[in-house]
């Protein structure tokens, strides 16, 4: 299967974009908060923005390279764009939003193919209607279709869901999960969602401030992010900075607490992450505990939260996932096990 | 009642919106796609100065250019036999000069507020810059352009300053409506006058009122829809 190699650099007005990575992945994830430079990545791969330097490859097609000046454009790209609200033309129907990639093509194939993709992202019967008579999913659906027509050899997904109430969200993830199965093409999602992320994406590429924070293939990266940033957007909400103690102690600070991770520290590690359901009561003779005081509940239909801060007066906060009900009175302390407790860097 | 400077009147408003409407679209167009800023900025500036200049300007220029004894009224003398100055050719070029700038930023306004996103998944899905003027920029931008025409023809209509400096006040000739009206004005028959004023004044009630038909229509059409 053909590959992604990507290694662009581009300023636009005061952001630095500087970004490398190279993958096989069915579909790539590139995850960040808003303002990271992920719409930018995605925009310069099809070929709507140009990046000041660097070179994207698609298998052994080179789509831009400014050593070579080469700077293929969008048109001759071969690459499919899902917008994040769809950018369906509003002056043309479903069926003709649909063949509108089909430019050059025989009637009879151009209306095989509108047909073939009615039939498989359920928009039959809403051929003749006009994008505003749609609702957002089936918006949602028929912008996909139209990407696919012209058979693209990878497809960019922009936040595709952002737009989406939370239950037609899954639907459609559901959806377009099936139809990248089908696709015979690599596919690119961005998003800021870990959820979407990590069921869709077989590798995961973390951005922060137009730079890659980390690269990996995605259960790994949830499992050890690395990095602060990573550790953020996976979903790990305990985070705090502190300074290696020697052997497998970590000092922090914020914590009040000196922590053993049962392996030496890795040079360059700054801050310690842990996530919040890997938080529990201390067992007997438990060590790597944190004092926890003035718990805040927020509560929840499946399971509860708390908010814990380190220290009387303190800001910062401690999160707990409990597992089961809540304990009863409610634990002035709580440990991690060595191994839940995640080495960042900075 | 003299009918000649109505019928001069439309036989110069007529084929100047008609060359308006499509110059003010290109120019839009081709302003709109072209690259750098300082660029876009040059180009905005010359094209809406016959806006903000007193129309006897303009006329100064046209004359200044077109002059009987001028390079390029020369030029159309000899090579086409054709004078452009005190004819009807000057009334239509008066009305196009001074009418090209509002259809042209109709048309730019027109065209910035459709959204950038479908010019971008159009060239995704291959389609040339001329089909994605057809098909998405122009249908998406057609009732401020429409807009535009419509402002355009009644500008055009009600022409004075440039008309009379490059194609003077010949009767019969040149002689259009704000014209006769002058005119007539200055020859103390205001009964003429009046007649002539009642003819624009019909003809500008109607451009507005299709504007608002204009107006209405887009508004109905958002409001369709919902399923």
């Amino acid at each position: 299967m053909a590959g992604l190699d990507v290694s662009i650099r581009k300023e636009l007005g005061g952001f630095a974009l500087d970004v490398s990575f190279q993958t096989g992945a069915k579909c790539l994830g590139i995850l960040g908060a808003s303002g990271c430079g992920k719409t930018m990545t995605l925009r310069s791969i099809a070929g709507v923005l140009s990046p000041d330097r660097g070179y994207i490859r698609l298998g052994d097609r080179v789509l831009y390279d400014s050593a070579a000046r080469i700077d293929l454009p969008p048109q001759r790209r071969r690459v499919g764009y899902l917008f994040q609200n769809g950018a369906l033309f509003p002056n043309m129907t479903v069926a003709e939003n649909l063949a509108a990639g089909l430019g050059g093509r025989s009637r009879q194939e151009k209306e095989e193919t509108v047909a073939r993709l009615v039939g498989k992202l359920r928009l039959s019967g809403l051929e003749g209607r006009y994008p505003r008579q749609l609702s957002g999913g089936q918006q949602q659906r028929a912008a996909l279709g139209r990407c696919l027509a012209p058979d693209p050899d990878l497809l960019l997904l922009d936040e595709p869901f952002s737009a989406l109430d939370a239950c037609l969200r899954e639907e459609l993830l559901l959806e377009l999960r099936r139809t990248l199965e089908e696709y015979r093409g690599l596919a690119v999602l961005v998003t800021h969602s870990r959820e979407e992320a990590f069921r869709l994406c077989g590798e995961l590429l973390v951005l922060d401030r137009g730079r890659r924070s980390a690269f990996g293939e995605t259960r790994a990266l949830f499992r050890d992010p690395g990095t602060v940033q990573a550790a953020i957007l996976t979903g790990c909400r305990n985070i705090a900075p502190g300074e290696r103690a020697g052997g497998s102690l970590f000092r922090v600070p914020e914590w009040n607490a000196l922590l053993d991770l049962g392996r030496p520290v890795p040079e360059g590690i700054t801050h310690l992450g842990v996530r919040p359901r890997d938080l529990h009561p201390p067992g007997e003779g438990e060590g790597n505990r944190v004092g926890v005081f003035c718990p805040d509940i927020l509560e929840d239909p499946a399971r509860d939260r708390l908010v814990f801060s380190p220290e009387e007066g303190s800001q910062s906060r401690l999160w707990w996932e409990p597992e089961g009900p809540l304990p009863s009175p409610l634990p002035r302390e709580l440990a991690v096990a060595p191994e839940d407790i995640l080495a960042l860097r900075e | 009642m003299d009918w000649s400077p109505v019928l001069i009147s439309l036989k110069t408003a007529v084929p100047a919106v008609a060359v308006t409407f499509f110059l003010g679209l290109l120019l839009a167009w081709g302003v709109t796609a072209a690259r750098g800023a300082a660029l876009r900025a040059v180009l905005d500036g010359l094209l809406t100065l016959p806006l903000v200049l007193p129309p006897t300007v303009a006329g100064f220029f046209l004359l200044w250019v077109f002059g009987v004894k001028r390079p390029l009224g020369r030029l159309f003398l000899d090579l086409f036999g054709v004078r452009v100055a005190f004819s009807w050719g000057a009334t239509v070029l008066a009305a196009v000069v001074i009418s090209l700038p509002l259809m042209y930023r109709s048309a730019r306004g027109a065209f910035d507020q459709v959204d950038r996103d479908l010019l971008d998944a159009g060239r995704t899905l291959g389609m040339s810059e001329w089909t994605l003027f057809r098909r998405v920029l122009l249908p998406n931008a057609l009732p401020g352009v429409l807009t535009g025409g419509i402002l355009a023809f009644a500008r055009g209509l009600g022409e004075f300053g440039a008309t009379a400096m490059i194609a003077g006040n010949i009767a019969g000739k040149t002689r259009t409506l704000p014209l006769a009206i002058y005119s007539a004005v200055a020859a103390g028959d205001m009964e003429t006058a009046g007649r002539y004023v009642a003819v624009l004044l019909l003809v500008a009630f109607l451009a507005v009122a299709a504007l608002n038909l204009l107006g209405d229509r887009r508004k109905g059409g958002s409001r369709r829809g919902g399923s």
